[in-house]
Parts: structure tokens; sequence; C-alpha cells
């Protein structure tokens, strides 16, 4: 217990802001550095690497700055298996991610569902897919994952229509399949022959 | 829903060489403007920048569970779906690309 009171007296007297960003960049270039050793690993190390980084999310106390610089790292990455690998890490995280996910698009329809709507699902698709797909895959209930899910099905965009039918299929239920036979005669050829492969496939 | 190779590549000639997609619209859909949908491809899916592209050869059903399972057994599930879009070996060549066999 004393321990603790004294370092209580050493983050209030020596600047304890510029103290916290100092440790959150080394967490920031640490978290980065285990990430991209993850993406080039093979085998039991890859597996491991990945329990390592969701530690790093299940109890940073800025975890949502490295869901955020995990997610722009894999989009960045050009490398196979990104998006995959990202998808991987974030949908253990159960109602972490419904979390994130829904504070992100409350935020992306704030800046832009009314004036700039041209501009909504920022920062791209890519960063949409990994997202909406690790929701899709967590361990939370069925019905919110397909509540949210669909809060983007009105997208006018065939990559994000894209992520959110590849999202309906891995939620995988009934009312989810229900979503998914509404695009079977989407006027745009790609989306109705997605939705139509998956319905075929299930 | 079972999947064969005969079934997927039909009437295509086998074997076939399979390169994995990320995400089904990197290949873009026959109804999309042509130049618009080579430059997709070439940037997502055959990136100029990278010097060396996997391919895995699969000519019958074993040789392809084999190597849904091998990629599958990094991730999180075994059941995850895998996208691929499947060349036949002259369809390679008269790209002018050179296969090299590296055995896992």
């Amino acid at each position: 217990m004393s321990t603790v009171i004294l370092n209580d007296i050493s983050w209030s007297s020596c600047g304890s802001d510029d103290v916290f960003a100092d440790d959150l960049m080394i967490e920031r270039s640490r978290f980065l550095s285990i990430l991209r050793r993850h993406i080039s690993a093979k085998g039991i190390e890859r597996s491991k690497l990945r329990d390592v980084l969701k530690a790093y999310l299940c109890f940073s106390p800025k975890a949502d700055q490295l869901i955020n610089d995990l997610i722009s790292a894999c989009v960045e990455m050009k490398v196979p298996g990104r998006l995959d690998a990202a998808i991987d890490i974030l949908s253990p995280l159960g109602s972490q991610i419904l979390r994130y996910a829904r504070n992100y698009l409350i935020n992306d329809i704030r800046n832009w569902n009314h004036l700039y709507p041209s501009r909504a699902y920022e920062p791209n698709d890519d960063y949409w897919y990994i997202l909406l797909r690790a929701v899709a895959q967590s361990k939370t209930p069925a019905g919110e994952r397909v509540k949210f899910v669909c809060m983007c099905k009105t997208a006018n965009n065939r990559h994000i229509i894209e992520a959110v039918l590849e999202a309906l299929s891995d939620i995988d239920t009934d009312e989810s399949y229900a979503e998914i036979k509404a695009f079977l005669g989407h006027p745009e050829p790609f989306i109705a022959d997605l939705a139509s492969e998956l319905v075929t496939n299930r | 829903m079972p999947v064969t190779l005969i079934t997927k590549t039909s009437p295509v000639s086998l074997p076939v060489y399979l390169r994995k997609r990320d995400k089904r619209s990197h290949w873009g859909h026959s109804d999309d403007h042509r130049d618009s949908r080579i430059e997709t491809a070439v940037a997502e899916v055959f990136n100029p920048s990278v010097k060396a592209f996997s391919l895995f050869k699969a000519a019958n059903d074993e040789e392809l569970y084999r190597i849904v399972v091998g990629l599958n057994s990094l991730r999180a599930s075994l059941s995850q779906q895998i996208d691929f879009v499947a060349f036949t070996e002259s369809e390679i060549r008269s790209a002018g690309i050179y296969l090299s066999v590296n055995l896992w």
C-alpha cells in the first residue's frame, strides 16, 4: 500500500501529464512493433504474439487508441492476410470491440452524415471492413451484432455494403440471413451476386 | 455446402493456381469497367512493389482442402471462409510469370 501512496505523490509532483504521454508513446511503439512481428511470424510464434497483442488491448488504459493504431497499421501494410489478422485479434475482445465500433460509428455520423455524406465511413473502406467483421465474429449477443452491422447497410458505397454482407454472413443467424436476402435484388451486380452466393453457400 | 475444386473451376482444366484475396471486391466484377477493374486488382492482389507472390497449386479436392486448412491453421478458427482467384498454368505463363516450387 505504501508503494501506491509514494507513486501517487511522484505522479502529482513531476508533471504527470507528460509522464502519461510518454508512457502512451512507449506503449504504442511497443504494440506496433509486436504487431509487425505478428504479421510476418509463422506457426506457434504467430499465435503467441496474437495473445500478447490481445493482452495489450484488454489491459491498457488507452486500449481504444491501440485498437485504432492496430486497424490503421493493418490497412496500411499492404501485405496479404493483413485484414484477417486484424479481425482475428479484435474479435475476441467481445463487448469491448462492439463498444469501440459503436462510438466510432457515432463519431462518423456526427461528423459527416448530414452535411458531407459522401465523406462518411472515414478513414477508408478497409478500416470499416475490419471493424464490421470483427464485431460480427465477436462473442456478443447476435441481435446486438446484427443491429450494429445493419446501421451501415444504407451506405452508398460498394465496399461498405460488401463488409456489411460478409459481416451478416459471419453472424450466421436466420435474422442476419434475412437481412442478406434483402440485397438479392440490389441494383449493383457485384452486391446482388455476393448476396446470392452467401445465401447459396449457407 | 461443401466446396469442390471441380464445381468451382469448371470447365477450366486442372491443376489451377490459387491466389488468396483479402476481400472479394479486390478482384472486381465482370460488369465493372475493365480498366478500373485491372487497376484495383493490380494494386490489391498483385501489387507491383512486391517481388514474389504465393500461389497454391491444386489438382484435386484433397489438395484444395489442405490449402484451406493450412491457411486457416494460423487463424482464430479453422472454418474461416477463404476467397481465392484461380489461374491455369497457361494463363500464368502467358502473363510472363515464372513459377518456382516452395513446398510447405
